[in-house]
C-alpha cells in the first residue's frame, strides 16, 4: 500500500463516530466592526502600536510631496523601488524634484521599497498584499524601509472582509499564490526577548493612506 | 536531534539545570515576556472566550473528517501545480526533501524555522548528503552555528544571553571577515541580518513549516516576526512546505479564528508581523515565486493518536502558551527534557512519537497544577493525559519498584475500608511519633528527598475518617 494510502486508511478508521457536530458560529470581535470614520481611526491607532508610520494625504500630487518629505527625514536618497503595478504607474508620472523611480520585484541593493496595499485591516491596523502580474511581495521583505500606499476606501473592518474579493460565486476563495497581512515593521525578540525591529525585512513601514483614491 | 531522545534521565538534566547561574537568569525573562503579554493581549479582546470555544470546535469537526480534509487539500495543491509527498514517518519526509533537493540541484536551502524539520531531523540529513542547510530564523541560526537545539518552540534561544550569543557570533563569523565582538541586541541582529542577506540570495530551495493547512485553498499558513519565512517562500526557485497532517483546518475563515488565538497565546501580540497564505508555484503573469511547490505532508504515529485517547493533544497549535506557564519548565528550561517538544504539551507528546519507554520520567515533570491547560487556547485537557501516560508508565513496569510498591498498596486500602481505616491509624501514629511533638518531621524514613529542603507537616488529632466521625457525632 502507497504512504498516501495506508495514512488515509488510518485516518478513516479513525473517524469520528457522532453525526458531526454543527459548525460554530463565525465570531467576529467588535473591534473588527463600525462606521467608516471609526474603522479608519482604528486602522491608525492599530497600525501606529504595530510599530508603523502613518501619513494621510488628500491626493496623488500630495502623495509625492508625503514621500519626499519621508525620505529626506529619513536621510534616504530619492530612489524608490516599486513593481510593475499600474495602479502605482501615477507615482511614476509625478517625478518630484530629483526622484529616481525603478520598477520590478527588489534587487539587493534597493534601500527604499514601495508597495500598493489591497486592503487594509482596522482589527490589527495590517495590510493586505498579494503575488500577481505588477505586484512583488519581495518590495516589503528586502529593503530597509517600506512605504505601503493604502487607498482609504479600501480599509476594511475584519481580515475576512479584506479576503472577500477573492470569493468566488459558489462562497469558496480562490487565492493568488500568496497572499501576505503585514502588521508592523519586521522584528525579532529572540535576544534576551527585547523587541528590535529591522530582523530581515524593513526596519521602518510608512503607511501613506491616500484619501480620495479608489 | 531527535525525538527518539526524549527525556531520558530527566531528574539529573533538571538538577543540573537549577544549579545553572546563566540559565536561571534567561529564564527569569519568562513572566514578564509571555505571560503578562499574553494577559495584556487577551483583556484587550472581549470575544476570547468566544474564539476559543469556536476553535476548539473547528478543530474538533476537522478531526473527526480529516480523510476528507486531507483529500481536498491535496486535490487543491495538485491542481495550482503543485505536489503533496506522503510520508509515513521521519525517514519518508527526510528521503522526499532529499529527493525534491538533488532533482533541483540544490546545494544551499534557506529554512525557516520548523518544529517538524526538528522532529523529522532534517538538518542533519541534508548536511550529510552535501546540501548547506541554512537557519534564516535569528534564534535558529544562533542555534546553527552553536550546534545546539532549540530549548523552546517558540522562542528557541531563550536559554542564551546576549553575551553568549556574542561569543558566538565573534568565533563563527572571522570567516566573513568579522573581528569586532558585538556588545548590544541591536549589532548582534544586524550583523546576523547582514550575513544571512547573502544566503537568501543565494538558496536554491526554501523550505518553511506550516502553521496551518486550508483545505478550501490548498494554502499552507505560515506566521513569522522576521519576514524570513516570506524571503524563503519569495526568493528560492523551489519551496517546500513540511507539516504534519493534524494542521488542517477547513476553510480561511476558519484559519482567522485560529489565527485570532495563535500571536496572542504565543508572544501576546494581536498578530504576527508576517501572516501568509501560500500555495502552488508562481502563476503565469508573476513578477516572482517559485517555479516549484511541494508540501511534505508527515504522519509519523498521528494517524494512530487519533485512535486513542490522546485524540485532543491533535489540536495543539504549538503556541507554547504552556510551557510560557509551566512552574517545572520555568525552573529547569527545555532542554531538561531531551526531547523536540519541551514543556507541558512536549511531556505530551514526546512519550507518543519516542515511545513511552524512551520517556517514561517527562509525564512526572509537572506538579498538576493545571495552569497548562488553563491557559491552552485549544483546551486540551493536559494533566489528564498526563495522567494516562502515569497509567500507561505504572503498567509498562517503567516505573520505580518503589512507586509501583507504594501504589499497589495504596490501591489494595483504597479499595478496602477496614484497610485504609488501619493503615491511616498506623501512618499518623508513626508520624506523630516521628514529631515528638514538635509538630513537624526533619527527617522523613524513605521520604528524604522531600524532607532534605523542607519539613513534613506532622499530621494533628488522629486520621481523617476519625475527625470526621467525631465532628458528624457532635
Amino acid at each position: 500500500m502507497s504512504a498516501r494510502d495506508e495514512i488515509l486508511a488510518r485516518v478513516r478508521a479513525a473517524r469520528g463516530k457522532d453525526a458531526p457536530a454543527p459548525r460554530p458560529p463565525a465570531v467576529i470581535p467588535a473591534r473588527a466592526k463600525g462606521s467608516e470614520r471609526e474603522l479608519f481611526a482604528r486602522f491608525c491607532e492599530m497600525a501606529k502600536r504595530a510599530g508603523a508610520t502613518l501619513a494621510a494625504v488628500p491626493d496623488a500630487r500630495e502623495l509625492g510631496r508625503e514621500i519626499a518629505r519621508f525620505l529626506g527625514q529619513e536621510g534616504l536618497p530619492r530612489a524608490v523601488r516599486m513593481a510593475g503595478d499600474p495602479g502605482l504607474d501615477f507615482i511614476a508620472l509625478l517625478k518630484p524634484a530629483g526622484f529616481s523611480v525603478s520598477r520590478g520585484p527588489a534587487q539587493p541593493a534597493d534601500r527604499v521599497g514601495l508597495s500598493r496595499a489591497l486592503a487594509g485591516v482596522a482589527e490589527t491596523g495590517s495590510l493586505m498584499f498579494a503575488s500577481g502580474p505588477g505586484q512583488a511581495m519581495s518590495l516589503a521583505l528586502l529593503p530597509e524601509v517600506h512605504i505601503a500606499v493604502l487607498a482609504r476606501a479600501r480599509i476594511a473592518g475584519s481580515y475576512e472582509q479584506a479576503m472577500a474579493p477573492f470569493r468566488g460565486n459558489d462562497g469558496a476563495h480562490e487565492l493568488p499564490r500568496a497572499v501576505t497581512f503585514l502588521t508592523g515593521p519586521s522584528r525579532s525578540a529572540d535576544i534576551e526577548q527585547k523587541i528590535q525591529f529591522g530582523a530581515h525585512g524593513p526596519r521602518r513601514l510608512h503607511i501613506v493612506i491616500l484619501e480620495n483614491a479608489p | 536531534m531527535s525525538a527518539q531522545a526524549g527525556g531520558r534521565d530527566f531528574a539529573g538534566a533538571a538538577r543540573a539545570a537549577l544549579a545553572d547561574p546563566v540559565l536561571q537568569q534567561a529564564l527569569a525573562n519568562i513572566p514578564a515576556g509571555f505571560q503578562e503579554k499574553r494577559r495584556n493581549a487577551i483583556s484587550r479582546l472581549p470575544e476570547w472566550d468566544a474564539l476559543v470555544a469556536a476553535a476548539v470546535a473547528i478543530k474538533d469537526r476537522t478531526l473527526d473528517n480529516l480523510d476528507v480534509h486531507l483529500e481536498r487539500f491535496e486535490a487543491k495543491v495538485t491542481a495550482a501545480g503543485g505536489r503533496v509527498h506522503w510520508c509515513r514517518d521521519a525517514g519518508e519526509a527526510r528521503a522526499a526533501v532529499l529527493s525534491i533537493c538533488s532533482n533541483a540541484g540544490a546545494k544551499t536551502v534557506l529554512k525557516s524555522k520548523s518544529m517538524i524539520a526538528e522532529e523529522i531531523a532534517l538538518n542533519a540529513a541534508l548536511e550529510e548528503n552535501g546540501i548547506e542547510p541554512v537557519e534564516t530564523d535569528l534564534g535558529e541560526y544562533v542555534l546553527q552555528i552553536r550546534a545546539e537545539a532549540p530549548s523552546h518552540i517558540i522562542a528557541p534561544i531563550i536559554h542564551l544571553n546576549r553575551g553568549q550569543i556574542a561569543d558566538s557570533f565573534l568565533e563563527s563569523h572571522k570567516k566573513y571577515g568579522k573581528t569586532e565582538r558585538c556588545d548590544s541586541a541591536r549589532a548582534l541582529l544586524n550583523e546576523a541580518r547582514e550575513i544571512l542577506r547573502g544566503k537568501f540570495l543565494s538558496g536554491e530551495a526554501g523550505i518553511t513549516g506550516a502553521n496551518l493547512l486550508v483545505s478550501e485553498t490548498g494554502s499552507a499558513v505560515i506566521v513569522t516576526n522576521e519576514g524570513n519565512a516570506d524571503l524563503t517562500l519569495t526568493l528560492p526557485r523551489v519551496h517546500i512546505v513540511v507539516a504534519s497532517i493534524e494542521k488542517l483546518v477547513p476553510t480561511v475563515a476558519d484559519a482567522w479564528t485560529i489565527l485570532r488565538l495563535l500571536a496572542r497565546s504565543a508572544t501576546g501580540q494581536d498578530i504576527t508581523a508576517y501572516t501568509t497564505f501560500v500555495g502552488g508555484p508562481r502563476r503565469t503573469g508573476d513578477a516572482e515565486g517559485p517555479e516549484e511547490f511541494h508540501v511534505v505532508l508527515l504522519d509519523n504515529g498521528r494517524a494512530g493518536m487519533l485512535a486513542s485517547p490522546f485524540r485532543d493533544m491533535l489540536r495543539c497549535i504549538k503556541c507554547a502558551a504552556c510551557m510560557n506557564h509551566c512552574p517545572v519548565y520555568a525552573a529547569v528550561g527545555g532542554h531538561a527534557y531531551a526531547s523536540v517538544y519541551p514543556g507541558p504539551m512536549g511531556a505530551v507528546l514526546t512519550p507518543w512519537l519516542a515511545g513511552i519507554e524512551h520517556a517514561a520520567e517527562l509525564p512526572n515533570a509537572s506538579s498538576f497544577c493545571g495552569r497548562c491547560e488553563e491557559v491552552c487556547p485549544m483546551k486540551i485537557p493536559i494533566p489528564h493525559l498526563l495522567r494516562l501516560w502515569r497509567e500507561k508508565e505504572n503498567d509498562a513496569k517503567l516505573s520505580s519498584r518503589r512507586s509501583r510498591i507504594l501504589l499497589a498498596l495504596w490501591a489494595f486500602a483504597a479499595r478496602r475500608p477496614w484497610a485504609y481505616r488501619l493503615g491511616a491509624r498506623v501512618l499518623v501514629r508513626g508520624l506523630n511519633r516521628l514529631s515528638q511533638g514538635a509538630g513537624r518531621i526533619r527527617e522523613l524514613p524513605f521520604g528524604a528527598a522531600w524532607t532534605a529542603t523542607r519539613d513534613f507537616p506532622a499530621p494533628e488529632g488522629g486520621t481523617f475518617q476519625a475527625l470526621y466521625a467525631k465532628r458528624k457525632k457532635r
